[in-house]
């Protein structure tokens, strides 16, 4: 698994650890099944705290992207498989929106919106 | 889903050609399994016709201080079949079927051990029973050693001979894999990248056959001999540790470079970034480039970490020998290192790098 840290971005380090497994899923080199490398692993391979790595685990199962089992550690869920699907889609969409020049954080806020818009109907 | 394997048109170009293949392979079964047959025919067909003049029971083992294991004659008769054809027979044909198209150096050797496993079993039924034939009872049967020290020099001259006469084919270099990218590694950015490498089933079931028939033989031969009971129960240990040790490796490329380390916590291998001359991924076939699965040392100088057939890192090393890392995903760890190797021109700017 790969994951990328970048201690100038200001970005919270479990925010990154997080977005690092997510993006892995969408180049299609986890999948479901698969197991997360140990928090302690993890923890010492980037010099961060095991707690860190911890919290952006939990944060990968409140999403229902990993299971976290006593044991077991973190294993990739089968909710995890549509994911890798719609990795196309997002690609294009932020080529679309580069061309237009939005950046991807405001795609993602019209996309968090539309979200709120489409529960409220 | 795109994996990193390679494509089967890329592992084409740098395969051995068929022709090659196909005599190593015939000549490899002539020297293992052939040639074993003829000779364990002609050694069964003279130790049957000296059976009925060997003392019943017969001297079935040697000690140190002579003659010590006792048993019915006919032990001979299927102990040179089993020792002189079955196992080198085995060992060749799985051989041959174990490497498949990546002929090598190690297939070879293996196929000249079971001529010369062969030729030690012929010598020593011979010998066993040639030094019995007339002797009434097995107390006067005489020592064999010298028979021994004979048998011993016909297993080297054959393994000798039996990897002269096969040809020399190149094992098939190892097909780069098509390359990942990623980024650039900025300044205060740190990639690293974490997997696990296990054993391949192939290998479990190999392993396990193998454990079984070494654990069996010993154990046969400690039920005859009770006081060396020891032996084993250390033979199980030992491979039982080796097994475990090397079932699976925690793989990790990072800042520091590659370091591969068993889940148990040894063996472990570091390899500092400044010791690392040039990375690749490539396709690895474990029983073909280094002669088996685990931790290996193969016949073309590379030191291989090898636990199943698929992708590999492969790292040139500065003043050591290069190492070969099977783990899947290996194209991405690959380009992590290159990316930190591109980053970092020398080991001691990294002061002055702090701003740049």
């Amino acid at each position: 698994m790969l994951i990328r840290m970048d201690s100038d971005s200001g970005r919270p380090l479990f925010e990154q650890i997080a977005a690092s497994v997510r993006s892995e899923v969408l180049a299609g080199r986890l999948r479901p099944g698969d197991r997360l490398p140990a928090a302690r692993d993890v923890a010492s391979a980037i010099d961060v705290n095991v707690h860190t790595v911890l919290r952006a685990y939990q944060e990968l199962r409140d999403e229902g992207l990993v299971d976290l089992r006593r044991g077991r550690g973190a294993v990739l869920s089968a909710t995890a498989a549509p994911l890798a699907e719609i990795a196309d889609d997002i690609a294009a969409l932020v080529r679309r929106g580069a061309a237009l020049g939005l950046t991807p954080a405001t795609l993602a806020a019209l996309i968090a919106a539309q979200g709120s818009a489409a529960a409220d109907r | 889903m795109t994996n990193d394997r390679s494509r089967p048109t890329e592992r084409e170009v740098t395969a051995i050609p068929a022709r090659d293949l196909r005599r190593a392979r015939l000549i490899a079964l002539v020297v293992g399994v052939a040639v074993p047959l003829v000779l364990s025919g002609v050694v069964l067909a003279l130790v049957l016709s000296w059976l009925p003049e060997l003392p019943s029971p017969a001297v079935t083992h040697w000690g140190p201080s002579g003659a010590d294991g006792f048993g019915p004659p006919a032990t001979f008769a299927w102990m040179s079949v089993l020792l002189g054809f079955v196992l080198p027979a085995v060992l060749t044909i799985v051989t041959v079927l174990g490497v498949r198209d990546h002929w090598g150096g190690a297939a070879r050797l293996l196929a000249a051990l079971g001529l010369g496993i062969s030729g030690l079993s012929a010598v020593i039924s011979l010998s066993a029973v040639g030094v019995q034939r007339g002797v009434a009872d097995a107390s006067q049967v005489p020592d064999v050693g010298w028979h021994m020290v004979v048998a011993f020099a016909v297993f080297v001259v054959l393994i000798g001979v039996g990897w002269l006469v096969q040809p020399h084919v190149h094992p098939a270099p190892a097909a780069p894999l098509q390359p990942a990218h990623i980024d650039g590694i900025a300044g205060g950015e740190r990639v690293v990248w974490l997997a696990t490498a296990s054993l391949s089933r192939l290998a479990v079931i190999l392993i396990s056959a193998l454990m079984m028939v070494v654990v069996g033989v010993t154990a046969f031969m400690a039920l005859r001999f009770t006081d060396r009971m020891w032996v084993p129960l250390l033979t199980l240990l030992l491979i039982g540790g080796a097994f475990a040790s090397s079932a699976s490796f925690r793989v990790r490329v990072g800042p520091d470079g590659l370091s591969v380390r068993s889940q148990i916590g040894f063996p472990r291998v570091h390899v500092p970034l400044d010791e690392i001359v040039s990375v690749r991924a490539v396709e690895c076939n474990p029983f073909g480039e280094f002669g088996g699965f685990g931790w290996r040392l193969g016949l073309d100088g590379r030191t291989g970490i090898v636990l199943r057939r698929g992708p590999a890192i492969e790292v040139e090393r500065r003043d050591k020998r290069p190492l070969v890392v099977t783990v899947d995903g290996a194209a991405v760890g690959a380009a992590v290192l290159q990316a930190y190797l591109g980053r970092a021109p020398a080991p001691a700017g990294r002061e002055g790098s702090a701003g740049s």
